[in-house]
């Protein structure tokens, strides 16, 4: 994914004032984020109600737990793209076990470990095999829904237990959905592991220069295995949280999510190549998807024309820091 | 029908030989094998970059184009979700083709027989009963199989460059 192999650019965004560049991606995206939310309030008298913004966690909660390990790949450098057939398979999976009779915990136990499974499958192709992680994830992508369509066919699983249920549409405190404070939770958890570990460090030196990082002793296949186990254990929970919440699985489940995914890591400021990005902006990007998607949903947009915003956003985001660049370098 | 052939698959054959052309007999095909082994080098000699990569992208859309023409004049309908998901499909079908992902390497004929394999795979299934809940789980285990073979062979040959290269050099 990195131009080291090519001698064009060696990226080192290490030595940049990165704490100042970072603060004002994040406080533009925190700009961003108030805007949406004030345009909001004023477009609909629906949406400044509490339960109305918890509704509005739902949208992006799942999408958003898978974004902070997928961000985490990114920066070294990789990418998944069968995140969202990992929640199909391990969706398939709990209704499958379901079927014989499983119990709540057995679910989650089956939903989370599929997707740890997929994960280190994806990794052990990666890093054992040494191929590239785009065209891999695109195989696997196939293959787990693929599995899935064979498990359940024409038919869907659904009569979820409803202490299962929980997990999707229970109330924590008042508003405060149990997915939202997952993902919090999630968020802090990534935030230290990123930013306040070697661990984290070791992750920003693979995606800066993979060759560099394994000659100063950084064990780079070791931690990209990691880092694609960590990205299917949370769509493995993400899997859980999603067919809790639909009460139901269906090969079809969660068409797109990597996509959203990927969006919400770009917006938020990870370099699409490696080797920059924070967690705080993957969090802040998540909540401006939310908050689009939702504040369009009250004012009956269709979702195709939901699309057409968060293509726009994500390019004009992507393309306003190049040109703005462009432009000081020419005055 | 022409010739005992569906106009469609006419218009394929000669968009694929078009594109044979293009690739091995004009500067542009050059240009992005270059390209595509080390853009650096390519600076240096005198190609342009961003223009060769930009007509890349015009020629992939103009052929997008024309496709989304055949399927209206096939299917007589036009619809939002046309083609959705044909994106990975078709990376999918390069990289069985031989076409490597990292750039540099492939033929117009690999990305053909890549294209009717994954056809094969989702019309001749159905063919000799096989369930079609089955294609997917197959053409993404070929998909990971081509990848797995094509590395072996890509790395196989660079071993041999560098022996003789060595031979040479003694």
């Amino acid at each position: 994914m990195s131009d080291v192999t090519t001698g064009r650019q060696l990226p080192n965004r290490l030595d940049n004032p990165l704490k100042s560049t970072l603060l004002s991606w994040e406080s533009l995206l925190v700009l961003v984020a108030l805007a949406i939310f004030i345009f909001n309030s004023n477009a609909s008298p629906y949406f400044l109600n509490e339960w109305s913004l918890s509704d509005l966690t739902f949208n992006f909660t799942e999408k958003a737990l898978i974004a902070l390990a997928m961000a985490l790949l990114i920066i070294s450098g990789e990418i998944d793209l069968s995140v969202a057939t990992i929640i199909a398979l391990a969706s398939t999976m709990m209704g499958l076990a379901l079927q014989y009779g499983a119990d709540t915990p057995v679910l989650v136990a089956v939903g989370v470990g599929m997707g740890l499974l997929c994960g280190a499958f994806n990794g052990f192709l990666v890093t054992g095999l040494k191929l590239p992680s785009i065209v891999v994830t695109i195989g696997t992508m196939s293959l787990f829904r693929g599995i899935s369509y064979i498990i359940s066919g024409d038919k869907s699983f659904g009569n979820y237990p409803a202490s299962f249920g929980w997990f999707g549409q229970g109330y924590v405190w008042w508003v405060i959905s149990f997915e939202l404070v997952l993902f919090l939770a999630f968020a802090v958890i990534y935030f230290v592991l990123l930013h306040r570990t070697n661990f984290g460090r070791r992750v920003f030196a693979i995606g800066n220069n993979d060759i560099v990082a394994q000659f100063s002793g950084v064990r780079v296949d070791r931690i990209k295995f990691i880092l694609f186990c960590l990205t299917g254990l949370m769509s493995g929970i993400a899997s859980v949280l999603l067919t809790a919440r639909l009460g139901s699985t269906r090969p079809s489940i969660a068409e797109g999510f990597e996509l959203e995914a990927i969006t919400m890591v770009v917006l938020g400021g990870v370099s699409i190549l490696g080797g920059a990005g924070s967690i705080v902006g993957v969090v802040l990007a998540a909540l401006i998807m939310g908050l689009v998607t939702f504040g369009l949903g009250l004012l009956n947009v269709p979702g195709i024309v939901m699309s057409i915003f968060i293509g726009g956003l994500l390019i004009t985001v992507i393309a306003l820091p190049i040109l703005f660049r462009m432009w000081r370098q020419r005055a | 029908m022409v010739l005992g052939l569906p106009v469609l698959s006419w218009v394929a054959i000669v968009v694929a030989i078009l594109f044979f052309l293009l690739m091995t007999r004009t500067p542009l095909g050059r240009a992005l094998y270059a390209i595509g082994v080390n853009p650096t080098a390519s600076v240096y000699t005198g190609i342009n970059v961003g223009l060769t990569k930009f007509m890349a992208f015009v020629l992939a859309g103009a052929v997008s184009g024309l496709c989304g023409y055949l399927w209206i004049s096939r299917y007589v309908i036009a619809s939002v979700e046309v083609a959705s998901g044909y994106e990975l499909t078709i990376v999918a079908a390069c990289v069985i083709g031989g076409i490597s992902i990292a750039g540099g390497i492939g033929t117009v004929a690999g990305a053909l027989l890549g294209a009717l394999f994954s056809g094969v795979i989702n019309n001749a299934l159905p063919v000799i009963n096989i369930s079609p809940f089955w294609q997917m789980a197959i053409s993404g285990t070929a998909i990971l199989l081509a990848v797995i073979l094509n590395a072996q062979g890509e790395r196989r040959k660079g071993r041999v460059i560098l022996k003789t290269a060595e031979v040479a050099h003694v």
